[in-house]
C-alpha cells in the first residue's frame, strides 16, 4: 500500500512540476499567439489589434491566474479551447487519438511479434536466412525513409493500380498501410535485439546442460530459455511504445491521416498555448500507463527491469 | 506449441487490425471517393480550411471557400463588383448612398435587404476592429426606401474598395449559427480535416447544377500530388513549376492563371549593404527576371507593384545590365578582389544577406537564382529560408527579402503602397521614407478612382522602381491541375477565391 | 583480426577527410538551361531541378549530416553511459531521478522538443544535433543502468571499494571498459538513424531550407522526384547506408569476426 502511494504521488510530482515548466516554456517562445494571428491576416501589430486579439484569447489575465485556471479545469475534466479557433480540445484529442494510436501500438505490435519469430530463428541458425534478413532490414530502415516508401506504396497502389484510396473515403488503407510501415521499421532493430538475447541464453550452462541431456536444441531455446529474451524485446518495445505520441508523424503527413501529429504541427505555428500545454499533460498520463504496464509486464516475468 | 501459439498469436493481431480498420474507425466521415461516380462531390486538395464558421474569425478563409461574399468582391480583371450594390454615389466627404439590387438571398432563403446588410455590417465594424483600419467606425443605416446610408469617420476616396475589404463579408447569425450568401453553404466542418459543402439553393438561379464540393486537407504536398494523380481529388492548387511539367507530361489538364499576387523583394534601406543606394541599383540590375519567369512557368517581369490588369499598375521598365552593375559599384568604390573575385570596400566583402520563407514554393526559387546571379557577378551572397519571415523582417536580420503579397485586394492601390512606403507603415520594416512618395501618398488618399488616380500611383511605382525600397520582381501566373471533371473551371485572383460560384457549371 | 577494423576505421576517416575538403562547385549557382542532367564530366553527379550541381549538394550536405550525427551520437553516448552508470551505481533516489530523466526524453517525441527548441534557438544542424542527442539519451541510460547493475554484483567491485578505491576510479577504469563493448554494439547499431530523424523533420517545417541542405533534406527535397528521376533520391540514399554499413560494422566487432561461436554453431 505505502509503495502504491509513493509511486502515486512520485507521479502526481512529476505531473504538476512539468506543467509548470510547459506553461513557462511555450510563453518564452518569440512571437506570441497573438503575433502569429495578426500575421496569418497580414495584419499590422498596432496597439489596438494587439490588445483586442489578447483579449480574445484569454491572455491579458495576470500568468498565475492563467495557470490556475488552466491546471483546475484540466483536473476537471475541461482541456480548455483552442486559442486559435475556439474549439473544445478534448473533443479533437479524442476524435484524433483513435488514428496516431492504433498506427503506434497496432504497428508495433505487429512488429514486435514478427521481431521475436525473427531474432529467434536468426539466433538459431547464424548466418542463415533471418539472420542476414533481420540485417538487412536494420540497415535498409536506417537507409530509406519511411516518406519514401509511403510515396512508393501509394504510387504504387494507388495511382498505377487504382485498386486503393488512400486519401478519399474513411482512409482506412492509409491506416493500414501505416500499421504495416510502423512495424516493418521497428521488426529490424527489435530482431536483432531478440537475436542478441537469445544468443546470450545459448551460452549459458542450463542450456548446455539440457542438450547434453538430448532435448532437441530448437525446443530448449523456444521452451526454456525464452523469458530473457522476451524480456528484452519488451523493454525495447516498450521504450518505442512510449514514443506513439509523435512517432507516426511523418506517416499521418504521407498518408494525409488526421492524427494527432497535423494538430500539434499547426498548434506550434500559431502558439496555441492551450493545445502545446494540454499536449504535453496527456503525454505524461500516457508515460504513467506505459511505466504500470511495464511494471506489470517485468513482475510477471519474474525479471527486473532488465536493458 | 509455443511456436504455434506466437504464431496464433500474430494471426490474431493480424485479423484485429484488419477487422478494426474495416470497421471504418475514425471520427471523419469525409466524402465517397471522386471523379465518375455522378453526385459524387467535386473534391478539392488544400493545406488547411477555416477553423470555424464565426465571421469575425474565419471571414477571408470563408470567403475563398464560396461560403461567404463581401459587399464588393474582384472579378476576373480586377474590377469590383457587387450582387447587391446597383449604384454608389457620394453624398459628401464622410457619407455615402447605396441603392440596393434586393435580389440577393440567404443561403436560408431569407431576403438580403438592407437592414440585414445594415445589421451585419455594423456588427462587423462593432466587433472586428480591424476593419476600422481604413475609414475609422463606419455607420450603415437601412433607409425607408430601401437604400443604404453609408458615414464614415475619416473620409476614404474609394467606398466600394471597403466594402470589398476581406473582413466585411454578409452574414446573418440564426441563435448560435451564421448565415451567409455565397454558392455554396457548410455541410460538415471537420477542423484542419475537411470541409463538406453543398450549394445554396437560393444562390441564383443555376443552383441545381451545382454538385457538392469537399475540401481535403493535405499537410504534404508529395501526398496531395499523389491524390490527384490517383483520382482521389479533383483540383489542386499551388504547383509547383515541377509539378506542372509532370502533371502536363502525365496528360493531365492544367491551367495558368494571373496570381494577382506580386512577388518582390524588400530591400533593407535602414543597414547593411543595401544602405547604399548603387549597390541596391545594382543588385536590380544583376537579376535576370526573364530567367526567373521561365524557371517559374509562367507569369511575366513586374512592371510595377500591382498585377498587370489593374489599369493603376507601373510602367517601370525592369532590365538586366550586368554591366550597368559593375560601372556603379566601381563608382561607388567597391573594388572586385583579383583572387577571389568577389567585390570588396574597406577590406570587407561585399555580402548580401537573403531571406525567404517556404509557405509559397515560388519564392525559394526566386532567391536561389538572384543569389545564383549575384555570386556570379562577384557579390558574395547568405540564403536562410526561414520559418518565421514576420519575426525576419521585423528584427531587420536582412538584407533582401523575398515576399509574396496580394498588392491589391481590394482593387485599389492605395492600401499596399502605404503599407509599405508610409512613415509607420506595417509593412515598412526598415522606416524607410522618401518625402517626394509622402506627398504622393497624401494625394492618392483624396483622389477617387480615375485616370488621375491610376497616374498618381504610376508615379510613385516609378520612383520606387528608382530609389528601390522594393525591388520589382515577378508578376506570377498560379497553375492549377484540373480533372476532367471540371476541366473547364476558371480560378482568379490568386487563392481569394478558390471556390468560386462557375465551379462544376 | 584487428586489421579489418584498422582498414575500416581507415577508410571512413580518409571519407571524411576528403568530404571536407576536396573542391566542389557552389551550390547556390542555378542553372535553368541544365535542369536535371545525367552523370557528365562538368556535372559529375548531374543537377536537380534547378540546375545546381548534385555532386556539390552532396558535398556539403554530408558535411552537415556528419556533423549533426557526430553531435548527437557524442551527447547521447556519453551523457547518456555517465548517467545510467552513476544511477546503478549509486541508487535509491539519483536512480530514480536519472530514470525518470530517461523516460522523460524518450517519451516526450523528438518532434515537440525539437519544434521548442527550433523555436527558442533557431534551427540547424547543430541544434538538430543536440536535440537528437538528448532524445535518444534514454536508451544509453537505460542501457548502461542495467549493465552496470549486473556488474555491481559482481566479486572484483566488491574487493576495489574493501581496497578503497574512489568511486570515479571504480566507475571509470573497471566497470566502464567491461560495458563499454556492449554499449558500442547498440551505438553502432543505432547512430545512423539519426539522419532519418533528421529528414523526418522537414516534414513538419523544421529544416526546409533548401539553400542549406543535408542528406535528409535533399531526400525531402526530391522525394517527389522519385519515379522521374530517381538518381536524386538514390544518391542521398546510398550515402546513408554507406554511413549506417559503416557505423554497423565499425563498433559492432562480432559482425567483423565472427567470433561468438555458441554450442549452437
Amino acid at each position: 500500500m505505502k509503495q502504491t502511494l509513493i509511486y502515486l504521488t512520485k507521479w502526481l510530482l512529476i505531473f504538476l512540476v512539468t506543467s509548470v515548466l510547459i506553461f513557462a516554456v511555450v510563453r518564452m517562445m518569440p512571437s506570441t499567439p497573438v503575433d502569429k494571428w495578426l500575421d496569418a491576416y497580414h495584419l499590422p501589430h498596432t496597439e489596438e489589434n494587439v490588445a483586442f486579439v489578447n483579449e480574445k484569447m484569454g491572455l491579458d489575465e495576470p500568468l498565475p491566474v492563467q495557470y490556475v485556471h488552466w491546471i483546475t479545469n484540466f483536473f476537471r475534466g475541461d482541456w480548455g479551447i483552442s486559442l486559435v479557433s475556439g474549439e473544445d480540445i478534448r473533443a479533437r484529442f479524442f476524435a484524433k487519438m483513435p488514428y496516431s494510436f492504433s498506427i503506434g501500438i497496432f504497428g508495433l505490435l505487429l512488429g514486435a511479434f514478427a521481431a521475436f519469430f525473427l531474432g529467434f530463428r536468426a539466433a538459431l541458425h547464424r548466418n542463415g536466412i533471418c539472420d542476414h534478413l533481420t540485417g538487412g532490414l536494420t540497415i535498409f530502415c536506417q537507409s530509406v525513409p519511411m516518406f519514401i516508401l509511403s510515396i512508393l506504396i501509394i504510387n504504387a497502389f494507388g495511382v498505377k493500380l487504382g485498386i486503393v484510396r488512400f486519401f478519399t473515403g474513411d482512409g482506412r488503407y492509409a491506416v493500414l498501410a501505416a500499421i504495416l510501415l510502423t512495424a516493418l521499421y521497428c521488426m529490424g532493430a527489435l530482431s536483432r535485439v531478440v537475436r542478441s538475447a537469445f544468443r546470450e541464453e545459448m551460452g549459458k550452462s542450463y542450456v548446455t546442460f539440457m542438450i547434453s541431456r538430448g532435448f532437441r536444441p530448437e525446443e530448449v531455446l523456444w521452451k526454456h530459455a525464452y523469458k530473457p529474451p522476451l524480456a528484452s524485446l519488451i523493454s525495447a518495445a516498450i521504450t518505442r511504445f512510449a514514443g506513439v505520441f509523435g512517432g507516426s508523424t511523418v506517416l499521418e503527413f504521407a498518408f494525409a491521416i488526421p492524427g494527432l501529429s497535423t494538430m500539434l504541427v499547426s498548434a506550434m505555428d500559431s502558439r496555441d498555448y492551450t493545445i502545446l500545454q494540454t499536449y504535453i499533460l496527456v503525454v505524461i498520463i500516457w508515460m504513467f500507463f506505459v511505466h504500470l504496464f511495464l511494471r506489470l509486464a517485468l513482475q510477471l516475468l519474474g525479471v527486473r527491469r532488465a536493458s | 506449441m509455443m511456436k504455434k501459439r506466437v504464431l496464433l498469436a500474430m494471426v490474431s493481431i493480424m485479423a484485429l487490425v484488419f477487422s478494426l480498420v474495416s470497421c471504418g474507425g475514425g471520427a471523419s466521415d469525409a466524402s465517397q471517393g471522386a471523379a465518375e461516380e455522378a453526385g459524387a462531390p467535386i473534391t478539392i486538395g488544400c493545406s488547411y480550411i477555416a477553423a470555424n464558421t464565426n465571421p469575425v474569425d474565419s471571414a477571408w478563409d470563408l470567403t475563398s471557400h464560396g461560403i461567404s461574399e463581401g459587399i464588393y468582391m474582384q472579378d476576373k480583371d480586377g474590377n469590383l463588383v457587387s450582387r447587391f450594390v446597383t449604384n454608389l454615389t457620394r453624398v459628401d466627404d464622410l457619407i455615402w448612398k447605396a441603392e440596393l439590387t434586393n435580389t440577393v438571398k440567404f443561403s436560408d432563403g431569407t431576403d438580403c435587404d438592407a437592414a440585414a446588410l445594415a445589421d451585419c455590417m455594423n456588427y462587423l465594424q462593432k466587433n472586428n476592429t480591424m476593419s476600422n483600419g481604413t475609414a475609422g467606425v463606419v455607420t450603415f443605416t437601412a433607409e425607408e426606401d430601401g437604400t443604404l446610408t453609408i458615414v464614415t469617420e475619416r473620409p476614404t476616396p474609394v467606398m466600394e474598395s471597403l466594402l470589398a475589404e476581406w473582413c466585411n463579408v454578409v452574414f446573418k447569425q440564426d441563435g448560435d449559427d451564421f448565415i451567409y450568401t455565397g454558392p455554396y453553404m457548410v455541410k460538415n466542418l471537420d477542423s484542419e480535416v475537411a470541409l463538406e459543402l453543398t450549394p445554396n439553393p437560393y444562390y441564383d438561379d443555376r443552383a441545381g447544377e451545382r454538385s457538392d464540393v469537399t475540401l481535403k486537407v493535405f499537410s504534404d504536398t508529395a501526398a496531395m500530388q499523389q491524390a490527384f494523380e490517383s483520382g482521389e481529388i479533383d483540383i489542386m492548387f499551388g504547383l509547383t513549376p515541377e509539378l506542372k511539367d509532370t502533371f502536363e507530361g502525365e496528360g493531365f489538364t492544367v491551367k495558368d492563371y494571373d496570381a494577382g499576387y506580386q512577388y518582390f523583394a524588400f530591400t533593407n534601406t535602414k543597414e547593411g549593404a543595401m544602405e547604399d543606394l548603387a549597390v541596391r541599383q545594382a543588385v536590380n540590375l544583376l537579376l535576370d527576371r526573364e530567367e526567373m519567369v521561365t524557371a517559374l512557368k509562367g507569369g511575366s517581369v513586374s512592371s510595377g507593384i500591382f498585377a498587370h490588369y489593374y489599369s493603376f499598375n507601373g510602367d517601370v521598365e525592369v532590365k538586366t545590365d550586368a554591366a550597368a552593375a559593375e560601372k556603379l559599384l566601381t563608382d561607388a568604390g567597391y573594388v572586385k578582389n583579383e583572387t577571389s573575385g568577389l567585390y570588396e570596400k574597406d577590406g570587407k566583402e561585399l555580402t548580401i544577406k537573403m531571406v525567404t520563407y517556404s509557405a509559397r514554393a515560388d519564392l525559394p526559387i526566386l532567391m536561389q537564382l538572384s543569389a545564383s546571379k549575384l555570386e556570379e557577378a562577384g557579390i558574395k551572397t547568405e540564403t536562410e529560408v526561414v520559418d518565421d519571415i514576420n519575426a525576419t523582417l521585423e528584427a531587420g536580420d536582412y538584407d533582401m527579402a523575398f515576399y509574396a503579397q496580394h498588392t491589391a485586394p481590394s482593387g485599389e492601390p492605395s492600401a499596399f503602397l502605404n503599407m509599405a512606403l508610409a512613415e509607420g507603415g506595417s509593412r515598412n520594416y526598415d522606416g524607410y521614407t522618401n518625402s517626394q512618395i509622402n506627398d504622393l501618398l497624401a494625394k492618392l488618399g483624396t483622389t477617387e478612382p480615375g485616370e488621375e488616380r491610376d497616374q498618381v500611383s504610376k508615379d510613385i511605382q516609378k520612383i520606387v522602381g528608382e530609389d528601390l525600397p522594393i525591388i520589382y520582381l515577378v508578376d506570377p501566373q498560379w497553375h492549377v491541375a484540373l480533372s476532367e471533371r471540371v476541366a473547364d473551371y476558371e480560378p482568379y485572383c490568386g487563392d481569394y477565391y478558390c471556390v468560386n460560384a462557375e465551379l462544376g457549371l | 583480426m584487428k586489421h579489418k577494423k584498422l582498414i575500416l576505421w581507415g577508410v571512413f576517416i580518409v571519407f571524411v577527410l576528403l568530404l571536407f575538403l576536396v573542391p566542389h562547385q557552389s551550390i547556390k549557382a542555378t542553372d535553368i538551361l541544365n535542369t536535371y542532367q545525367g552523370f557528365s564530366a562538368e556535372h559529375w553527379l548531374g543537377t536537380d531541378n534547378l540546375g545546381r550541381d548534385t555532386f556539390a549538394l552532396m558535398v556539403t550536405g554530408g558535411q552537415r549530416t556528419l556533423l549533426c550525427v557526430f553531435l548527437a551520437t557524442v551527447i547521447s553516448f556519453t551523457f547518456g553511459s555517465l548517467l545510467g552508470m552513476i544511477a546503478a551505481y549509486e541508487g535509491g533516489l539519483v536512480r530514480s531521478l536519472v530514470q525518470f530523466t530517461a523516460d522523460f526524453v524518450t517519451v516526450i517525441p523528438s518532434l515537440i522538443m525539437a519544434l521548442i527548441f527550433s523555436a527558442l534557438f533557431g534551427f540547424s544542424a547543430v541544434s538538430a544535433g543536440i536535440i537528437f542527442g538528448i532524445g535518444n539519451m534514454g536508451q544509453y541510460i537505460n542501457l548502461s543502468e542495467g549493465l552496470t547493475a549486473g556488474m555491481k554484483d559482481r566479486d572484483f567491485i566488491g574487493a576495489e571499494v574493501s581496497l578503497g578505491l574512489r568511486k570515479p576510479a571504480i566507475l571509470f577504469r573497471h566497470v566502464f571498459p567491461n560495458i563499454m563493448r556492449q554499449l558500442f554494439v547498440y551505438l553502432g547499431n543505432n547512430a545512423s538513424s539519426v539522419v532519418l530523424q533528421y529528414a523526418g523533420l522537414a516534414f513538419i517545417g523544421l529544416g526546409t531550407d533548401v539553400t542549406n541542405p543535408d542528406w535528409g533534406t535533399l531526400l525531402y527535397q526530391y522525394r517527389a522526384y522519385i519515379l522521374s528521376y530517381p538518381r536524386l533520391v538514390l544518391l542521398p540514399i546510398l550515402a546513408v547506408c554507406l554511413l549506417a554499413l559503416f557505423f554497423h560494422y565499425a563498433f559492432d566487432s562480432a559482425k567483423l569476426e565472427k567470433t561468438e561461436l555458441t554450442i549452437y554453431d
